[in-house]
């Protein structure tokens, strides 16, 4: 069945609203930008010295920036998901590029102006980096929770909602239908023994 | 109630409840049983008072259950820590030196890193799948809802505009004016039309309707007494 363009026309503050509710409506934001900020990074970066894929992962960096931004509370729609977007993949871009900016092509002030109304230059947001140990303890969970997500079952699901997501015990109670946010607390707190007891198995192999 | 208070009742509470002779605890109960687990390390002395203080049948029982207690109530202040609260409290206790304090902070921020490393990239793979899902899922009346709101509420927005204006203009400082009048003046038609209506076409429609509808009842009514009329003749 083909998608319905209709959903396109939900306005940015609805949809804002909606995503709070359930983050497959992120996927609306996805449609409605994805072209339109490739055409702004193709124009920033005029040279073309900079292959499509990054140009791509810039994108879908900034994605997570907005997504992360709105689960956390922190987003206030000011000027529209579409300059946002555009203003963290400029943010991306010169990080990303920086030092050899010249080399791709970015340092052009004439492009900047042209692109001027397409981005906000006080949007400073950037893709917040994980702190990644590339130590036992870190792969063991890494392991432990692919093993709990490979399993089925709800844990996964209730520990990404909660620790991802950030939903509250009670939407995540409403989400799976629990009577109560005693019961749900309960569950996720089982989840959370049981991932660190495999990890733990994974860390101290008998 | 304080986040780290309902913390620590939530670790002690199911265990009061199990006890018969159980029936509330005092308003600073919570408090200061809180103060006795930040404390508990040094000196559970505190906490084994405040347990004997409710007269419970058992205390005894959850004397013994303590350690597991105070490792719940670390654990889910831990928790809250990593999500970004509880952090006076953490600070002022020193609880940053408690080594299985450390170890949970330790746990729940690696589970914070790997859920975010696994979802990040889930979300970014399954976002053209989750639109054509919404596609599904989502109806046209539903849609037409949504759209309808967002039409609201830029009217609203130019309403006030030109609100705004009209009162910039003094256009509007005569009070015989009447409503449809003012509204007229004030609206741009043409770029508007279509969300006019959509937006009034309940009202209008009903008023059309009782409209047509009043000429057909009193015309029946008038043929009634007419025909009843023209018995009364026939039958004298």
């Amino acid at each position: 069945m083909p998608a319905n363009p209709r959903l396109l026309e939900i306005s940015d503050a609805e949809l804002l609203e909606l995503i709070k509710e359930d983050p497959d409506y992120f996927s609306i934001v996805f449609k409605k930008t994805k072209d339109y900020c490739l055409r702004f990074l193709n124009n920033l970066v005029s040279g073309g010295r900079i292959r499509e894929e990054e140009l791509d992962d810039i994108y879908q960096d900034a994605l997570i920036v907005l997504y992360e931004k709105i689960v956390e509370g922190n987003f206030r729609l000011t000027s529209g998901f579409q300059t946002y977007l555009n203003s963290v993949c400029r943010n991306l871009l010169l990080k990303r590029f920086h030092g050899i900016s010249e080399t791709v092509g970015l340092e052009d002030d004439d492009v900047e102006r042209h692109l001027e109304g397409q981005f906000d230059p006080n949007i400073k947001d950037e893709l917040r980096e994980l702190e990644i140990e590339e130590n036992s303890r870190f792969l063991a969970l890494e392991k432990a929770l692919n093993i709990m997500k490979d399993a089925g079952g709800k844990c996964y699901e209730i520990l990404s909602l909660y620790w991802y997501h950030k939903k509250s015990i009670s939407k995540i109670s409403e989400h799976f239908g629990y009577t109560n946010d005693v019961n749900t607390r309960n569950q996720k707190s089982k989840c959370q023994k049981r991932l660190r007891k495999i990890a733990y198995k994974e860390l101290n192999p008998l | 109630m304080l986040r780290e208070e309902a913390i620590a009742k939530d670790v002690l509470f199911p265990y009061l409840e199990q006890d018969r002779a159980f029936q509330k605890v005092p308003g600073e109960f919570w408090q200061t049983f809180l103060n006795g687990l930040l404390d508990y390390e040094h000196d559970p002395k505190p906490i084994f008072e405040a347990l004997y203080r409710l007269e419970l049948k058992d205390p005894e029982k959850i004397i013994q259950r303590l350690p597991h207690i105070y490792n719940n109530f670390l654990e889910d202040l831990a928790e809250q820590y990593v999500m970004g609260k509880a952090y006076g409290i953490v600070q002022k206790s020193g609880l940053l030196k408690n080594t299985r304090f450390r170890e949970h902070i330790l746990f729940f921020k690696d589970l914070q890193n790997v859920m975010a490393i696994f979802e990040r990239e889930k979300m970014i793979e399954e976002l053209p799948a989750a639109y054509s899902a919404i596609s599904e899922e989502i109806s046209d009346e539903e849609i037409s809802k949504l759209i309808t709101q967002k039409g609201r509420d830029q009217l609203k927005e130019k309403f006030q505009t030109w609100e705004e204006e009209i009162e910039m203009d003094e256009v509007n400082e005569a009070n015989e004016v009447s409503y449809s009048q003012s509204y007229q003046m004030s609206f741009p038609y043409k770029s508007f039309e279509i969300k006019e209506e959509e937006l009034f076409v309940q009202p209008s429609a009903k008023k059309v309707k009782s409209a047509s509808s009043i000429k057909p009842w009193i015309l029946g009514i008038a043929l009634v007494i007419f025909l009843g009329f023209l018995i009364w003749l026939w039958l004298r």
